[in-house]
């Protein structure tokens, strides 16, 4: 009977209805960009951003002006599809278009294949349960990478050199008054030749914290921290001084939350901007998308 | 309850962005033309020095270096210059426009080369660049790290 009451008052409060409201990760840009509510099967996604105001940061963590792109684009095409009540899969490819000054130019980013396992699901009789997600992805490096640049200010840069896999999971409490919730994503990246050698980046360590709340009962504004350590990456097996990497970067996003029909999202973020930052580059970004259900 | 959530997160980005500007101090390595402690190649076949004829800045070609080739006692030791290939160890990358670069010989001295439109692709503290140096000498043909301790600009 407790349980009851404390269900229905915490979807008094909430204004929420029985779902859940997608997850921790969803709407960082710190993990697979769309994913599926429990009553959905199919879901098509487009989104639209640009990252400016670079700068590099070095490995004593000072800022330094980017010889970069003044600004770079991203137009991401996602297709997620369910296959059980409990497992759903997705895969993301993107356009990139660097600027610089008059210059500019387009190619195609890295592809990546994600699928998240849904552990537990709370109900209206346990909103206190978090929803818990198991996270497998893996990036593929189709996008040319700086070590492949052939063009001033990298403008010819839209991927990440390697391919990477990354397993995790994600914890959201959904239901509750305040959303809030966390992830953790460890990634292990392949090997990659470039004309030095062959480059093994270190492995990364991701961890999301979420907070938020429903504004409208439709309109969730959530918001939080992602925090990036990489250990030291290895030339020819051999490790690199001062090359592990830290980023803290901030995010907040507004996103409509229909149950049925087209959605839109809007995310707002700040690279490397919280703490102790380290071979890296900040950045402010904003992305606006549509998820559409087929 | 938006409004507090919207004021946080401004105000922690307002605050950490103050807080994360900073500047390092700037080395001119043109004034010195220090050839600083020579590095051996792996077999001791021959020891590599360089000196930064120029202060050192990114995306510009105007960068130059002096190298100078000595054996085992320091002695001057005439070489063939192959290879002056810019690394950034702590990023996992190299430069672009590798093919500008210009290598002359001094017909006087053997052991000695200038090489000239050096371009660094981004800036950096001292040591974050390396120059992987090859080059052959008494019949070997060998690699050599060369740190560069000053902050490109």
């Amino acid at each position: 009977m407790g349980r009851v009451i404390l269900g229905l008052f915490c979807l008094f409060l909430s204004g929420n209805a029985t779902t859940l409201w997608a997850c921790s990760s969803c709407g960082s840009g710190g993990a697979d960009p769309v994913i599926l509510n429990p009553s959905e099967s199919h879901k098509l996604y487009l989104g639209l951003g640009v990252q400016s105001a670079f700068q590099d940061i070095d490995s004593q963590g000072q800022l330094r002006k980017s010889d970069g792109p003044d600004s770079k684009w991203l137009l991401e095409l996602a297709y997620v599809r369910r296959f059980t009540n409990r497992i759903f899969a997705s895969v993301v490819g993107d356009l990139g278009l660097n600027q610089k000054h008059d210059r500019e130019q387009a190619g195609v980013g890295d592809v990546t294949l994600n699928t998240r396992a849904t552990l537990l699901q709370p109900t209206m009789l346990e909103p206190e349960l978090p929803q818990l997600q198991l996270l497998l992805s893996r990036r593929f490096a189709t996008g040319r990478s700086v070590n492949q640049s052939r063009e001033e200010a990298y403008l010819d840069v839209y991927g990440a050199g390697s391919s990477e896999f990354y397993a995790g999971f994600d914890a959201w409490w959904g239901m509750m008054p305040v959303l809030f919730g966390f992830s953790y994503l460890h990634g292990w990246p392949s090997a990659e030749e470039i004309p030095e050698g062959t480059l093994q980046q270190g492995q990364l360590q991701r961890f999301i914290v979420t907070g938020g709340h429903m504004l409208a009962p439709e309109l969730k504004l959530i918001g939080g921290v992602i925090a990036d350590q990489r250990r030291a990456s290895e030339l020819d097996t051999r490790e690199q001084e001062r090359s592990s990497r830290r980023l803290q970067s901030l995010f907040l996003t507004l996103e409509t939350l229909h149950p049925e029909g087209d959605n839109l999202r809007v995310t707002l973020t700040r690279r490397g901007v919280l703490g102790d930052n380290r071979n890296g580059v900040s950045a402010w970004g904003i992305t606006l998308a549509w998820m559409s259900l087929l | 309850m938006r409004l507090i959530i919207l004021f946080s997160f401004l105000s922690a980005v307002t605050l950490s962005a103050c807080g994360s500007s900073s500047s390092s101090k700037t080395v001119s390595p043109g004034a010195t033309q220090d050839f600083g402690v020579p590095v051996a190649a792996p077999s001791g076949a021959f020891k590599v020095s360089l000196a930064w004829s120029t202060d050192l800045a990114s995306g510009t070609l105007a960068n130059s270096a002096e190298v100078r080739f000595s054996d085992a006692n320091d002695q001057a030791l005439a070489a063939q210059l192959e290879g002056f290939a810019l690394f950034m160890p702590a990023m996992g990358h190299g430069t672009i426009k590798a093919s500008e670069l210009r290598f002359t010989q001094d017909p006087k001295d053997l052991a000695h080369w200038s090489v000239s439109q050096i371009w660094f692709s981004m800036g950096g503290s001292a040591n974050e660049w390396v120059v992987d140096v090859t080059a052959s000498a008494q019949g070997q043909s060998e690699k050599v790290r060369v740190p560069i301790p000053y902050e490109v600009q």
